[in-house]
């Protein structure tokens, strides 16, 4: 029994609320959030030996689902953006009802980004990785990060309107 | 320092994410203090975490599909720890269409075979299949029957010919259990009387040769099966314990 294996699955299995989470900041569909989610867990099992006890799984699986957006789903999506455009509010899931309308205007805004602002905003803003972090999950250099993060902030305030003083678009 | 230093949009940001060393923190705080404007600026950029917090964060009180918890468990038997709580479903106000009750009222009587995308004849006893038919509907016979009844997931050998995936509730409180047989198909069964009924049943083409290296383990679990137990399913998969504790009751409630 080995139970580096075992302790790999084990916390995948407590992490897969935030691997659902980080996938749906990164997607555009729900259902390509899950089966982004999916194809890591499958790829981190079959090369759990690449990780290095001791240090963050989560930033082992962010990588790994990382890659696997870019190099398959993505893909996949874009074919199925051209034969089905999603309806508005699908991704956006239960949320109590006075917040529904703003979960849908995030998504909307979200949806507005890149792919590589929406990597760094699910990297820092919605799962509150430091940037130092970040940057090694997305094997770039922090300036680089933070002036992408710096765009995708200005990108979302635009679309989301401004809260404070109650302007909005 | 200035006397009235600039803050810029990145450091602003950088004191929100909480990036600063201790020392330019409290210059922020000191400034924001003293300066309705950048308190206005530093409201913005709060609300932009909260609101991203407020749409994603449900996503970690949603019950987590069977599937993904069926893929951490999928090439070996080994017991995963899922925290329960986080399983959840939520008791009422699923509005989704394709419930149990359609989906029951179907598969009671029906079998679902694919063969290439084409629906097969209903099984016989010639096929060599592990069913029979009794008083319209499927049950498990022999060999599955046998496996649904005492095989455990958390025990089992990984060349056994049946292979247990997740036990749980339905929502009509009967125990259920998804299978795979012999590596080219899968189904859904559920507890009813000294029976387990067969609430799906898909089956592939064989796409190795008999004895070839196609392994019970690497099959995947077709989308039908999936979508059976993320229909039926009420609460959290039994764990090891659980799962033993309903066999050894003969998986009555």
């Amino acid at each position: 029994m080995d139970s580096v294996a075992d302790e790999v699955r084990k916390e995948l299995g407590a992490l897969l609320p935030r691997l659902r989470r980080f996938a749906r900041a990164i997607t555009r569909h729900r259902e390509d959030a899950d089966d982004l989610v999916q194809l890591s867990v499958e790829r981190a099992l079959t090369r759990w030996q690449q990780w290095q006890p001791g240090t963050r799984l989560d930033s082992w699986m962010f990588r790994i689902m990382k890659n696997a957006w870019i190099d398959e789903v993505r893909a996949r999506a874009r074919r199925d953006e051209v034969l089905a455009p999603e309806e508005a509010g699908e991704h956006v899931g239960h949320h109590p009802a006075d917040q529904q309308q703003l979960a849908m205007d995030v998504h909307k805004a979200m949806a507005q980004l890149n792919d590589d602002q929406r990597l760094v905003v699910g990297l820092v803003l919605v799962e509150g990785l430091p940037y130092k972090e970040a940057a090694e999950v997305l094997d770039i250099p922090i300036g680089t990060l933070t002036s992408r993060l710096a765009r995708a902030r200005d990108a979302l305030q635009a679309a989301l309107g401004d809260p404070v003083n109650g302007s909005r678009a | 320092m200035t006397t009235n230093p600039v803050i810029s949009d990145d450091l602003l940001r950088a004191f929100v994410d909480g990036e600063l060393g201790a020392a330019e923190q409290a210059r922020i705080e000191q400034a924001v203090s003293a300066d309705p404007a950048l308190v206005l600026r530093l409201a913005r950029e709060q609300a932009l975490r909260e609101q991203l917090r407020m749409a994603f964060d449900p996503v970690l009180d949603e019950p987590v599909p069977a599937r993904l918890a069926q893929a951490l468990k999928s090439s070996e038997a080994v017991v995963v720890d899922v925290d329960p709580s986080r399983l959840q479903r939520p008791a009422a106000n699923d509005s989704r269409g394709w419930g149990w009750p359609q989906w029951g009222a179907m598969a009671a009587c029906l079998l679902l075979g694919l063969f290439g995308g084409r629906l097969l004849p209903w099984p016989s006893a010639e096929d060599g299949l592990p069913l029979a038919q009794r008083g319209g509907t499927w049950v498990a016979q022999g060999p599955l029957a046998q496996a649904l009844s005492t095989q455990l997931a958390s025990t089992q050998a990984a060349d056994a010919p049946v292979r247990v995936g997740i036990s749980f509730l339905s929502r009509e409180q009967r125990y259920c259990r998804s299978f795979a047989w012999r590596g080219d198909a899968a189904g859904v069964a559920c507890r009813e009387g000294d029976a387990w009924a067969l609430q799906v049943w898909t089956q592939q083409a064989r796409t190795a040769p008999p004895g070839g290296d196609l392994r019970m383990a690497a099959t995947p679990i077709p989308a039908a099966v999936l979508k059976a137990v993320d229909d039926t399913i009420q609460g959290a998969p039994l764990d090891a314990e659980a799962e033993r504790t309903a066999a050894a009751r003969g998986w009555r409630r």
